[in-house]
């Protein structure tokens, strides 16, 4: 057990290690922070909600040094992108953050992002299996083999239509030239998106530097393990400003992280950039179902949850204190039902407990199973390599 | 160990910038340490983890 100094509670060291190990598999190999999976997975094992968040983005700060450390010796990093996204990456979360600012006020922030976050999350799961399924076409029907499919109709397009605008980067890993203002356009559309969606951004910013901007699907991965580096820099020192993040939570998650993200990441050398996106397609389908439970937990939680936070308050706890006592059965059973009279708060609030569990155990599954495929793809990958070399010097060895 | 946790925890409350900065510090310097540990490992057990040929150099780049 450890002590959590700022929630001032006592929890399991192993489940932080072991999602952190997880998170690191999944988010070397797709190049996303993984906020998606790690938030239902700490709530879960009893993690204090309101540091969850913070916290995550703290972990990922270091897990992306790591991951973007050994994808940069594999050359799958565009420091020339990476730099020139961030400008157009942070204006975007900006507008991104005052839309659901707008949208808070008007009282339709939850549901509208959601809603939102899932027709993105159905699109690209059904667009990247699709774009898989082609390229099996392409191979049975030419019968060569289809590592990756570099470019689009649409990045081509826009690449033709920004050509002529000045300044013109190029990036060295792919031999690809593109102007400084196609970049920072496609930087600001995806930070807006990420910024209104409330996320950390890699699961829409890998799938438009694929799609809209046409890199192989390994420098997409590399490079915007990159950008999370920054964009996790600025999530941990603003929940950090605002009390949110449990320090050593987040390096025991880090080390996790750290071992994990070794796996994710060298495994990409031995999978095509094909198959990335055909298991990026199936995570996306795994993020989908993770948002709807909470979508439908969210529909009942607003049942009770005005009614009960007046309770509450009446009763003497300071509004602090609500989240926690809203987590507890007996406290909740007691004011719902024999304090406020209000026996349907409390099936209610036991439907949005059962829901909430679901999506966690959901997304552990999920994260197990993805970590599980990518650890064989890897093991294959090694004795594959180990086999040709071991031919290679056999083959030396007979001819000399 | 647990008293610099302790110590970093409640300067959350008394300066929240100090707070924000150790922790973007605390975390680079791990970072940066495994990634190194982790580089050095491989390179004892002499696996290269260098640059390789990718697929969509060996393709030149398909285009659909």
């Amino acid at each position: 057990m450890i002590h959590l100094p700022a929630s001032g509670i006592d929890m399991a060291w192993w489940p932080l290690l072991l999602i952190g190990f997880t998170v690191g598999v999944v988010g070397g190999y797709f190049g996303i922070g993984g906020a998606w999976l790690v938030t239902p997975a700490l709530n879960i094992f009893g993690f204090p909600m309101i540091y969850a968040v913070g916290t995550d983005m703290t972990h990922i700060v270091g897990k992306s040094i790591v991951a973007t450390f050994r994808h940069w010796k594999f050359g799958h990093v565009s420091a020339v992108i990476a730099f020139t996204m961030l400008l157009g990456t942070f204006s975007g979360v900006e507008i991104g953050a005052q839309v659901v600012y707008y949208l808070t006020q008007k009282g339709l922030a939850g549901t509208t992002i959601r809603i939102v976050y899932m027709c993105i999350l159905a699109f690209l799961c059904f667009y990247m299996f699709y774009d898989y399924l082609r390229a099996r076409r392409i191979e049975i029907t030419t019968g060569k083999k289809v590592g990756d499919v570099v470019g689009t109709s649409v990045s081509r397009w826009l690449h033709e239509a920004t050509a002529t605008l000045p300044p013109i980067l190029r990036c060295r890993n792919t031999g690809m030239v593109m102007s400084f203002w196609f970049i920072v356009f496609i930087a600001l559309f995806t930070g807006f998106v990420a910024g209104f969606l409330g996320i950390g951004g890699g699961l829409v910013r890998v799938p438009a530097m694929v799609y809209l901007m046409g890199l192989p699907t390994k420098v997409a991965v590399g490079t915007d393990l990159f950008e999370v580096m920054f964009s996790g820099a600025y999530g941990c020192f603003t929940y950090s400003l605002k009390g949110g993040v449990e320090l050593v939570a987040a390096v025991i998650m880090l080390l996790g992280a750290a071992v994990g993200a070794q796996f994710g990441t060298i495994c990409t050398k031995y999978v095509h950039g094909i198959f990335i996106r055909l298991l990026f397609s199936i995570t996306c389908a795994f993020a989908f179902v993770a948002v709807l439970l909470k979508q439908l937990a969210r529909g009942y939680e607003r049942v009770y949850e005005k009614g009960i936070e007046a309770v509450l308050l009446k009763a003497g706890y300071t509004k602090a204190q609500l989240t926690g006592l809203m987590l507890k059965q007996d406290v909740m059973q007691h004011y719902m039902v024999e304090v406020a009279k209000r026996p349907d708060w409390f099936e209610a609030w036991k439907m949005a407990a059962a829901y909430t569990k679901a999506g966690g155990v959901f997304v552990l599954t999920a994260a197990s199973l993805l970590t599980g495929v990518i650890l064989f793809q890897l093991v294959r990958g090694v004795i594959q390599e180990r086999r040709a070399k071991l031919a290679l010097e056999a083959q030396a060895r007979a001819t000399r | 160990m647990m008293e610099f946790f302790t110590w970093a925890s409640n300067l959350s409350k008394t300066s929240p910038v100090a707070y924000g900065l150790i922790n973007l510090l605390v975390m680079a310097v791990i970072g940066v340490a495994l990634a190194a540990a982790a580089d050095l490992f491989f390179k004892a057990l002499k696996v290269d983890l260098g640059s390789y040929k990718k697929e969509y150099e060996e393709e030149a780049g398909t285009h659909h």
